[in-house]
């Protein structure tokens, strides 16, 4: 997950956390939300269910009830009749009650098989199993449904003297029985059915198919379940019908109701979608607001890396990225400064070691030498003349030829011991150059050009007209470093004229004297400030130069 | 790992079924003697019950038998009604349940089905000869008030197919005959084991047969509103205002069966001339133990009554006039 998101932009990050905990709240505040309305949908399925069951149920207790009335009246009736009956009293009470009760066709009664009454009854089939069925069980009425009729089959024993059982047969016309479902609506393969004690159907109200329907009620025998019937979500409810042997399975189509359950499932999809794509551009939106920022500030460095410090970045957006920008801007032209510093340093220092070879080709050292060279010659002084050419040209060739910048302190050396060949010859020998450096230091690296500057000033400023004049070269170690040091008699300097030589060779001012300047600003570029050049003089007496070089590899060759 | 543990803890405590009652289901608490019944069933010492009413309507009693069916191995039903209960028999079956079914016995037919079930209620028959035995112990003269040597009796039946109704009202019929009695039934009034029924009819029935003599409840609530009825028109008249139905002072014979405490106040009082009491405390009893037994928590050996074919039949008990 870690190694992921480090793949991904700060903006896509921020987008992804953001899709994700906003889809997964989301989704489940839906779930439960689902969940609440299918419970409630089921609920209200149920409950609805439930509620017209219960209905249609009392209105068929209450029919039965008015249908066992009349045979308790009956009863009651026959009952109160003089004993023995009298077919023609039996015919009355029946004629009384089918004149009241515009529901009865017609009554029976039965002795045994026997026909002992009867009133506009209309049997078309064989009787015998039914009073047989009634006098099984007399405590109760059976009711049986043929055609367009309903037949009440009651068992009594009659009067107070006990000897006489006896069967009411009732026909009773099925309309109004037929009228209590007939406006329901069930719906599409809806159906009531009424089963009898053997769960077999002895009525029913719509189509149905009677394999399964048998099959699902036997299986829930009572109470009320949820179910799918030829395709269809079925309410099953099973209950019974009080002062009767039946069962009521009610199958009541709840499609219409479950198709709610399933539009709102849509709808909700529907709306976790639409939330879904609105939070992600609203996070689109914030991520860039991230990103863009910070892809122009990448932008920027890229140009800076390409050299480019002069376009300044201007940012609007969250105040860290503004601010983030602002020091960019400050960074930049800071290190344009620094780079612009690096630049004009460099300038400097090529300016200078030109000066510095330029120096060494000095048209008038040249001249001066020649000069003395004639001179020599003129006195035949051929050996002079000799040593003075080879000591010319070795020192040009020094010069020339080698273009490092660090040499090994014995071509120094040899370089300063030609130069005071040369000066000899032309100072008519008036000084004495005297080199005393142990062999052992000869391969030490030093700044090349560093010492002949520096003889050259104590020849130049040095030198008494009248006196010999000892020029001495010395070199040691002093802790880390070396210490190169050009000792001369003469005039010696004041402490106020070596403070004055320093501060110009401190200083960036052009000036005329350019040799030791030039050693000592080279110097301070190759070596730093752990090189060192300093004064010592005591006046009328001598003047010490001692260029102090630490051993370690100097710094980076420039040039 | 701490507070999940604790919360798998709590969850699993939570989910624990509480003390599981036994659910009784009643026909109508609203019924004198049910509400009675269901007093001494509570207090009596047993497993937990839970008592659910089904306010007489059969519908209602199949919603919470399907309600209850899964909360208990065993239940007590006081059917609605007795044709009814072979759908229960049935689910009872199919989930290995047993029910105790009291004060209405379903019909064999459907009780043979059942793979376990008992009854426990009284032999109706014996409660109509009780009522006999109370008819016995009154003064034919006093009783054949028009002397014409026969009884002119009402007949207040509970509900048309209550078994008990049926067989106490052919019982009570059976025996006076068989005791020698000559009767002169008016007639088997229906009035649905209910008190203001009952005082409607029995008004009616006043209006009907002036030449009324005896009248014989399937059970005290029925006789008691017979007994509103009878003191409203002036049938019993407690004359001198003492709270008492004297020797001297308009009164007519009354039985009922139940034993209901307001039936016996009323006896004392001199209004209701006798009642079978229902031992329902006995009744209470046997349920109780079988309750006990179904859960094996007790031996049938330790039953305190007779079964037969899983029906224990109490014996009723005769309350005499002081």
């Amino acid at each position: 997950m870690n190694n992921v998101l480090k793949k991904l932009t700060i903006g896509q990050t921020t987008f992804m956390i953001i899709v994700v905990i906003v889809t997964f709240t989301l989704s489940i505040f839906s779930l439960f939300a689902y969940r609440l309305m299918y419970s409630a949908t089921d609920d209200l399925i149920k409950t609805s269910s439930k509620e017209f069951t219960s209905q249609l149920i009392l209105n068929y207790e209450s029919y039965m009830s008015g249908v066992i009335d009349i045979s308790n009246q009956i009863q009651r009736r026959l009952s109160n009749l003089d004993y023995p009956l009298n077919n023609d009293d039996i015919e009355v009470v029946f004629e009384s009650l089918i004149d009241v009760n515009r529901n009865l066709r017609g009554v029976a009664l039965f002795d045994s098989n026997t026909l002992l009454a009867s009133s506009s009854i209309q049997l078309t089939q064989d009787i015998q199993p039914w009073i047989e069925l009634a006098l099984s069980n007399e405590e109760i009425h059976h009711f049986k449904f043929v055609d367009d009729r309903l037949f009440v089959l009651k068992s009594f024993t009659l009067g107070p003297f006990m000897n006489q059982t006896l069967t009411l047969l009732i026909e009773l016309d099925k309309s109004l029985f037929d009228a209590i479902a007939f406006n329901t609506n069930l719906g599409l393969h809806g159906h009531i059915l009424l089963l009898n004690e053997s769960l077999m159907p002895v009525y029913s109200v719509g189509e149905y198919d009677e394999t399964q329907s048998l099959s699902v009620i036997n299986q829930q025998l009572l109470g009320m379940t949820l179910l799918e019937y030829e395709t269809q979500s079925m309410a099953l409810n099973v209950s019974t019908i009080r002062g009767t042997r039946w069962m009521i399975a009610t199958f009541v189509n709840v499609n219409a109701i479950n198709q709610t359950k399933s539009e709102i499932l849509i709808a909700m999809i529907g709306i976790l979608l639409l939330m879904m794509v609105i939070v992600a551009f609203v996070s689109a939106s914030f991520s860039g607001r991230l990103n863009s920022p910070m892809r122009r500030i990448q932008s920027h460095i890229q140009k800076i890396q390409e050299g480019n410090f002069e376009e300044q970045i201007e940012i609007d957006g969250q105040i860290e990225m503004v601010k983030l920008a602002d020091t960019f801007n400050t960074m930049s032209s800071q290190i344009k400064q620094l780079m612009d510093n690096v630049v004009t340093e460099q300038q400097e220092k090529r300016v200078s070691t030109i000066k510095a070879l330029q120096n060494q080709i000095n048209p008038h050292f040249l001249y001066n030498t020649l000069d003395s060279i004639v001179n020599l010659s003129e006195n035949n002084q051929n050996e002079d003349v000799v040593e003075a050419i080879i000591a010319l040209s070795k020192f040009f060739r020094m010069s020339i030829s080698n273009n490092q910048n660090i040499v090994p302190l014995r071509n120094e050396i040899e370089h300063v011991r030609n130069y005071g060949l040369i000066q000899k010859i032309r100072y008519k020998r008036s000084f004495d150059l005297m080199i005393e450096v142990d062999e052992s230091l000869m391969n030490i690296p030093v700044l090349k050009f560093s010492l002949q500057p520096l003889v050259e000033n104590a020849i130049m400023h040095g030198l008494h007209p009248d006196m010999f004049t000892l020029i001495k070269i010395r070199a040691y170690l002093q802790d880390d470093a070396i210490s190169l040091s050009v000792y001369n008699q003469g005039y010696g300097l004041s402490q106020s004229k070596i403070d004055e030589i320093m501060t110009i060779l401190k200083d960036d001012l052009p000036t005329s004297s350019v040799g030791l300047k030039n050693v000592y600003q080279r110097m301070k570029l190759y070596y730093g400030p752990q090189a060192h050049l300093t004064i010592e003089s005591v006046m009328d007496e001598y003047t010490n130069v001692i260029l102090t070089f630490p051993l370690n590899t100097p710094l980076e060759d420039i040039v | 790992m701490k507070p999940l543990s604790i919360l798998i803890v709590l969850f699993l405590v939570g989910c624990q079924p509480s003390v599981r009652q036994v659910p009784v289901l009643y026909y109508d608490v609203e019924d004198a003697y049910i509400a009675d019944f269901k007093a001494r069933l509570s207090s009596l010492e047993s497993e937990p019950l839970i008592h659910i009413d089904a306010q007489n309507r059969v519908n209602t009693q199949n919603e919470q038998f399907m309600d209850w069916v899964d909360h208990h191995s065993v239940m007590v039903i006081n059917p609605v009604d007795r044709l009814s209960v072979l759908p229960m028999i049935l689910k009872a079956n199919k989930e290995k349940k047993t029910i105790i079914f009291f004060n209405r016995e379903p019909l064999d037919d459907d009780f043979q089905k059942a793979q376990s079930a008992y009854y426990v209620g009284a032999d109706p028959y014996q409660s109509a000869q009780f009522q006999v035995d109370l008819v016995d112990e009154m003064a034919f003269e006093v009783l054949d008030n028009n002397k014409d040597g026969l009884i002119q009796l009402v007949i207040l039946k509970g509900e048309q197919g209550h078994q008990d109704a049926e067989i106490r009202s052919r019982g009570v019929i059976e025996t006076l005959i068989q005791r020698g009695y000559q009767l002169d039934l008016l007639e088997v009034r229906v009035a649905n084991f209910d008190r203001s029924l009952a005082t409607k009819a029995t008004k009616d029935l006043i209006e009907l047969y002036p030449q009324m003599e005896l009248i014989i409840s399937n059970n005290d609530a029925m006789a008691l509103g017979a007994i509103d009825a009878l003191i409203e028109e002036g049938w019993m008249n407690d004359t001198n205002q003492n709270g008492m139905i004297d020797a001297s002072e308009p009164w007519f014979p009354v039985i009922g069966i139940d034993g209901l405490p307001e039936a016996i106040e009323s006896m004392e009082k001199g209004y209701l001339f006798g009642t079978v009491k229902n031992d329902s405390e006995a009744m209470a009893h046997a349920i109780v133990q079988l309750i006990d037994i179904v859960l094996n928590k007790m031996s049938w050996s330790e039953f305190d009554y007779t079964i037969e074919d899983r029906k224990v039949y109490i014996d009723y008990i005769l309350i005499n006039r002081p």
